[in-house]
C-alpha cells in the first residue's frame, strides 16, 4: 500500500490533479493533435524539400539560407510592410476620432454604435466581394462620385498604386467597431473630474484632447497599434477575392506567398519555412512596438 | 475625447445669455464642434452599412441593371430569380448545410470544452498547473499560417479532405476561449463549490449545475466568437475541400467569385452573400451586448 505513506495533503493534491485533467482532457487532446504537433510537424518540413510527388527529402535547412536570398520573399515582406505601415496609423487614428465622438453627450449613442459593429459580423469575403464593386473602375459607386466630381473613373484594384491603399482603407471600415469598443472601453474610464478641472483651468476642447485624454488613453492606444499591426500581417482572405495577388503581383503579401509556395507550387518545405518567418517577424514586431511605444511614453 | 468635456458646471452656466464677447464666441464653438462630432459619426455610421444596402439590393437585380450606369440604389423591377438560380443552379443548398452543420458542432461542443478547462484553471490546483496556462495562452500568438500547412499535409494522411471532421476538430478548442473562461469563472466564489461538495455534488455535477449556469454571461460572448469565427472561417476550410459538395459558404461564395472572371453576375453573388450574412445579422442583434462586453473583456481576440 504504498498510497499510505504518502501524506493526506498530497493524496488530496494527486486526486485533485487526476479529476482537473479529465476535465482538460478534451482542450488538451484538441491542442495537441491540431496544435502543437502542426507545429512541430512544420518546423520538420521546414527543413525538407518537399513536393506532392516523392517522398521528403532532407536538405540540411536550405530552405532558410535560400529564404534570405529570395527575391520574392523580400517583395512579399516590403508589400506587407507598406500596408501594415498605411493600416496601423489610419486605423489607430481614425478609430479614436469616432470613439471620443461617441463617447460625448450625443443623442441615438446605441443605434450609432450597433451601425459600427455591422461589418465586423460579416466575413472578409462578403466584404472583399462587395468593396470589389465599390471600387470597380466601371460601374462601382466610387467611380461614379469621381465622374460625378469631374475626375476620370480609375478601378482602384486595378492599379499597381492604389491597390494597397484601397485595401488598406477596407479593411479600416470593416474593423472600426472592433477597435472603436476597445477605446471606448478606455475612455469610459477617464473620470470625468480631470475634464472639469481641466476646463476650471482654461483649457479648451484641444487642449482637453492633447493635455487629459491622448496622454490617459496611451495604454490603450499601444494595445490598439499592436494588436492592428497583428492582424495586418495576417491579411489574407479578402486578397483571394479581390486581388489574387494581382495586379502583376502588387497584392503578394506574405501569407499570400506562404499560400502560393504551398498549395499552387506545392513546395511545402518551402512554405513551411516562410510561415516560421513570418512568426518570428511578427513577434520581433510585437516586442519592438512594445518597447519603443512604452519608453517614449514614460516621463 | 468628449470635446465639450461636461461644461455644464453651475459656475460655468451663470450668466449664460449674456456673457462677455469671449464667452459668446466660445459658445458658437462648442456648439460648432458638436455639429462636426454629429457629422462624423452619422457619416461614418450610414457608410458602415451603406455595402449591405447596396448587397441586400443587388441580388434582387436583374443581371442588366446590376451593371448600369450610374449605379441603380433601389432594382427598378426587383426578382428573386438570382436566389433561385443560387439554390438550383449551384451547390449553394450543399455549403449552406456544411456550414450550418460545421457551425453546429463546433458552438456546442468548442464553449463546453473550453469552459471545462477554464474551470479547472480557474477553482483547482494540479501539477504543471502553471506551465500549461502559460502555453495554452501561447498559442494566441501564432499565426494560422504556421500550423495549415503541415495540417494540411497530416490531413491528407489521415484521408480527411473533404471530411467534416477536418473543418470541425482544430476549433473545439482555443486559447481565447480557455482564457476568457478562466477569467469570468474565478469571479465565482469558491463558497458555492464548496456548499455542493458537502452535499454530495461529485465534480462533473458542480461544474455542470453551478459553474456552467453561472457563466451564461462569458458564455454568451465565447458562443458569439465561435459561430463568428466558423460561420466565416475561410482558410482552411478553403485548402482542405477540393470537392464543391463539402464545401463551406464562405468557400462556395469565394470559388464561385473566381470563376465568373470576365463577367461577374453580381446579382447571383450578392444573394449568396445576403443569405450568409443573414444568420450572422441575426446573433449580433440578438447577442450584441455580450459581443462588446467579450471585446472590453479580453481587449484580445482579433
Amino acid at each position: 500500500m504504498a498510497l499510505n505513506l504518502v501524506p493526506a495533503k498530497h493524496r488530496r493534491f494527486l486526486a485533485e490533479t487526476r479529476s482537473a485533467y479529465l476535465f482538460l482532457l478534451p482542450s488538451l487532446i484538441i491542442f495537441g493533435v491540431f496544435m502543437i504537433y502542426p507545429m512541430l510537424y512544420g518546423f520538420w518540413i521546414s527543413f525538407h524539400r518537399w513536393s506532392l510527388l516523392g517522398e521528403p527529402f532532407f536538405n540540411n535547412g536550405a530552405n532558410y539560407p535560400k529564404l534570405l536570398t529570395d527575391k520574392n520573399f523580400w517583395n512579399s515582406l516590403r508589400i506587407t510592410t507598406v500596408y501594415t505601415a498605411m493600416f496601423v496609423p489610419s486605423i489607430t487614428v481614425v478609430a479614436l476620432i469616432v470613439a471620443g465622438a461617441l463617447n460625448g453627450p450625443i443623442r441615438f449613442k446605441g443605434l450609432l454604435r450597433s451601425l459600427y459593429f455591422v461589418p465586423i459580423m460579416s466575413s472578409a469575403i462578403i466584404v472583399g466581394l462587395c468593396f470589389e464593386w465599390i471600387y470597380n473602375g466601371e460601374v462601382g459607386v466610387l467611380a461614379f462620385l469621381m465622374d460625378w466630381l469631374g475626375f476620370p473613373k480609375v478601378g482602384l484594384l486595378g492599379s499597381k498604386q492604389t491597390v494597397l491603399p484601397a485595401l488598406a482603407a477596407m479593411t479600416v471600415w470593416w474593423v472600426l467597431g472592433y477597435y472603436v469598443t476597445i477605446y471606448l472601453a478606455g475612455l469610459q474610464s477617464i473620470p470625468a473630474h480631470l475634464y472639469e478641472a481641466a476646463r476650471i483651468d482654461g483649457a479648451n476642447g484641444w487642449h482637453l484632447v492633447r493635455y487629459v485624454t491622448v496622454p490617459l488613453m496611451r495604454p490603450i492606444i499601444l494595445l490598439v497599434i499592436v494588436l492592428a499591426t497583428i492582424a495586418s500581417f495576417k491579411i489574407f482572405d479578402a486578397i483571394y477575392v479581390m486581388t489574387y495577388g494581382g495586379p502583376a503581383g502588387a497584392t503578394i503579401v506574405m501569407t499570400w506567398l506562404i499560400f502560393q509556395e504551398a498549395f499552387l507550387n506545392y513546395k511545402f518545405g518551402y512554405a513551411a519555412a516562410i510561415t516560421y518567418a513570418l512568426f518570428v517577424i511578427v513577434l520581433a514586431i510585437t516586442l519592438i512596438e512594445l518597447r519603443v511605444l512604452r519608453a517614449r511614453y514614460e516621463y | 475625447m468628449s470635446i465639450r468635456g461636461e461644461v455644464s458646471t453651475p459656475e460655468l452656466r451663470i450668466g449664460a445669455g449674456q456673457g462677455t464677447r469671449s464667452e459668446r464666441f466660445n459658445r458658437v464653438l462648442e456648439r460648432a464642434a458638436s455639429f462636426v462630432i454629429y457629422l462624423v459619426v452619422v457619416v461614418f455610421a450610414l457608410l458602415s452599412v451603406f455595402p449591405f444596402f447596396w448587397m441586400f439590393s443587388t441580388s434582387f437585380k436583374d443581371q442588366l441593371s446590376s451593371i448600369a450606369y450610374p449605379p441603380q440604389l433601389i432594382p427598378p423591377e426587383p426578382t428573386l430569380l438570382n436566389y433561385e438560380d443560387l439554390f438550383t443552379g449551384f451547390d449553394y443548398f450543399l455549403w449552406l448545410k456544411n456550414s450550418v452543420i460545421v457551425t453546429g458542432v463546433v458552438l456546442v461542443l468548442g464553449p463546453l470544452f473550453n469552459s471545462m478547462a477554464g474551470y479547472v484553471f480557474a477553482k483547482k490546483n494540479f501539477l504543471f498547473k502553471n506551465v500549461l496556462f502559460v502555453a495554452i495562452l501561447g498559442t494566441l500568438i501564432i499565426p494560422e499560417q504556421v500550423t495549415i500547412v503541415p495540417l494540411f499535409l497530416i490531413f491528407a494522411d489521415w484521408n480527411l479532405h473533404n471530411t467534416y471532421p477536418a473543418l470541425i476538430f482544430p476549433y473545439l478548442a482555443g486559447g481565447f476561449g480557455v482564457f476568457l473562461m478562466r477569467q469570468y469563472m474565478s469571479t465565482i466564489p469558491d463558497d458555492l463549490i464548496d456548499a455542493a461538495r458537502i452535499d454530495g455534488s461529485g465534480e462533473f455535477r458542480i461544474f455542470w449545475q453551478i459553474m456552467l449556469p453561472l457563466s451564461k454571461p462569458a458564455l454568451a460572448a465565447l458562443g458569439v466568437f465561435t459561430f463568428l469565427g466558423s460561420w466565416n472561417n475561410f482558410l482552411l476550410p478553403l485548402i482542405v475541400t477540393t470537392e464543391s459538395e463539402m464545401r463551406t459558404l464562405p468557400v462556395g461564395l469565394a470559388v464561385m467569385d473566381g470563376h465568373m472572371e470576365f463577367q461577374t453576375r453580381w446579382g447571383l453573388i450578392m444573394a449568396g452573400g445576403t443569405v450568409m450574412f443573414a444568420p450572422a445579422l441575426v446573433v449580433y442583434v440578438a447577442f450584441q451586448r455580450y459581443f462588446v462586453q467579450g471585446i472590453a473583456l479580453t481587449g484580445l481576440k482579433g
